[in-house]
């Protein structure tokens, strides 16, 4: 059984200054502005709140630290951030836009010396490295650019490998659950969170209470990440201006909204105490 | 919001290691005075001095000692003013750290600081983490007993005093110090800032203090 104190943490995408959200990491649908999303979770009693940009990486571009920036003067709680982080430039330019922590893929799998660079400026703590894994015939792999390009490396080894570097803690997406709600990658996440001795999130597959729960009991991760199931079920939490939208919004035009505001966050750590799992 | 915040002043080092903004703009809607200090002026002119950070021991003591900070501090504290380490800032005020080596702090409080060992819990120690009391404080009343605070470090403190100690937080097996007093010198190992209202209520005692 699990004993680690868990972390709740919303993963926000962002595209155009827009919170989008795809299947599979592709896709995407505009479903609102981030940092009324991210100010919600943080009163419901999300641990921790992670911004990426979605497209930064695709076309070499850094939008977000004006969005960072905006969230983090109001957030009281820990914001990391990610997309297109290449240089210890671009690290100190989130980190002074008052991100606490930043998120790394592309570059730190293109180029491994980055994350020791990285490190030695900013301390383990300070950085976050997602992996992507995918299943391909039962075989993992792991890939970049939101699952675009498969590098041919097996998952544990990679982990162990940027464990070994002096990552601070590791974000782990299941490319094939990701978007799909149909619950986590219960035992690629057992065996990387078994092996590791810093904390590891579990990433892709949350639809419901149950899944969110199986994944933490059955596994030895430190947090939850959380898309999908948390942005459509906050959808009528908000007001929607979609004279300000680029992309497609045919998904919020079509939506019902059933003016019942939930506070879905409060229920699932309610759910998750009651089946003795350490959360605040 | 308390009138008396309004006129207490309030100073940030900048270590330049880190993210202070989160730190500066919930000190200021509290209403504190707050600004970063300007570590050309001779002397620390503030009601409190807020020594924040994440980041390595060594390079900050560098960082304080080039520019002559850790004399100006240990003069600020002989005039009785209120002094707040949060994290790597709390870790600051004791003798020694054995992160990279063995390296001398401010020693405003006595005690060492160590590293967390990785057979008791996951390094960094990365978390929400319920605070327990240890001594009786005003500057954590009783209403924050056991409630959770925000922690990212890979290091803690051992203070050598226990009467020092305000709070402990056990992580399975591993029980230490996670926020620390000597008169008017006060450290966290949470971060006030990253933990919610609570961590504003923390904030706003600062006053107390004054």
């Amino acid at each position: 059984m699990n004993k680690n104190f868990i972390r709740i943490i919303p993963k926000l995408d962002i595209k155009n200054g827009n919170l989008i959200k795809g299947i599979n990491l592709e896709g995407l649908r505009v479903l609102g502005d981030p940092f009324n999303f991210a100010q919600v979770y943080s009163q419901h009693g999300a641990d921790e709140i992670c911004y990426v940009d979605n497209v930064a990486t695709l076309y070499g571009t850094n939008n977000l630290t004006k969005f960072v920036n905006q969230t983090a003067k109001n957030l009281r709680i820990p914001l990391s951030v990610g997309g297109g982080i290449r240089s210890i430039d671009d690290i100190s330019m989130m980190l002074n836009a008052g991100a606490d922590k930043v998120t790394i893929n592309s570059a730190v799998t293109d180029d491994i010396n980055f994350l020791k660079k990285a490190i030695k400026v900013f301390g383990s703590s300070t950085i976050t490295v997602i992996v992507e894994c995918m299943k391909i015939k039962n075989r993992y792999f792991i890939s970049k650019s939101n699952g675009r390009d498969l590098v041919k490396k097996d998952p544990l080894d990679w982990c162990k490998k940027l464990e070994d570097i002096g990552a601070g803690e590791l974000f782990i997406t299941s490319v094939n659950h990701e978007g799909l709600k149909n619950g986590f990658d219960i035992p690629l996440i057992k065996k990387i969170s078994k092996k590791a001795f810093i904390p590891i999130i579990a990433h892709g597959g949350a639809g419901n209470f149950e899944h969110i729960s199986d994944v933490i009991r059955q596994t030895n991760i430190s947090g939850v990440s959380i898309a999908s199931f948390f942005h459509y079920s906050y959808l009528n939490h908000f007001k929607i201006k979609k004279s300000n939208m680029i992309g497609n919004c045919n998904f919020l035009s079509t939506t019902k909204n059933t003016n019942k505001k939930i506070n879905l966050i409060k229920n699932l750590k309610t759910f998750l105490k009651k089946r003795k799992i350490n959360v605040r | 919001m308390s009138d008396k915040c309004k006129k207490i002043k309030i100073k940030i080092i900048d270590l330049g290691l880190n993210n202070i903004f989160s730190l500066y703009h919930a000190l200021n809607d509290i209403g504190f005075k707050v600004s970063i200090l300007d570590i050309n002026n001779n002397k620390i002119d503030t009601d409190i001095l807020v020594i924040p950070g994440v980041g390595a021991f060594p390079k900050a003591m560098n960082f304080l000692k080039k520019n002559n900070l850790d004399k100006k501090i240990k003069e600020f504290n002989d005039k009785n003013k209120v002094i707040f380490g949060i994290c790597l800032g709390m870790q600051l005020l004791f003798d020694s750290s054995s992160e990279f080596g063995d390296h001398k702090g401010l020693s405003l409080i006595s005690g060492t600081v160590e590293k967390i060992d990785k057979k008791l819990i996951n390094v960094p120690n990365i978390g929400w983490f319920p605070t327990t009391h240890a001594n009786r404080n005003f500057f954590l009343p009783n209403r924050l007993n056991n409630e959770f605070f925000y922690f990212v470090h890979s290091y803690y403190c051992n203070p050598k005093d226990q009467k020092n100690i305000i709070t402990t937080t056990k992580i399975s097996k591993f029980n230490f110090c996670s926020a620390v007093q000597k008169k008017k010198i006060i450290g966290t190992q949470f971060h006030p800032e990253k933990s919610g209202d609570k961590g504003m209520q923390v904030l706003r005692n600062l006053y107390k203090l004054v």
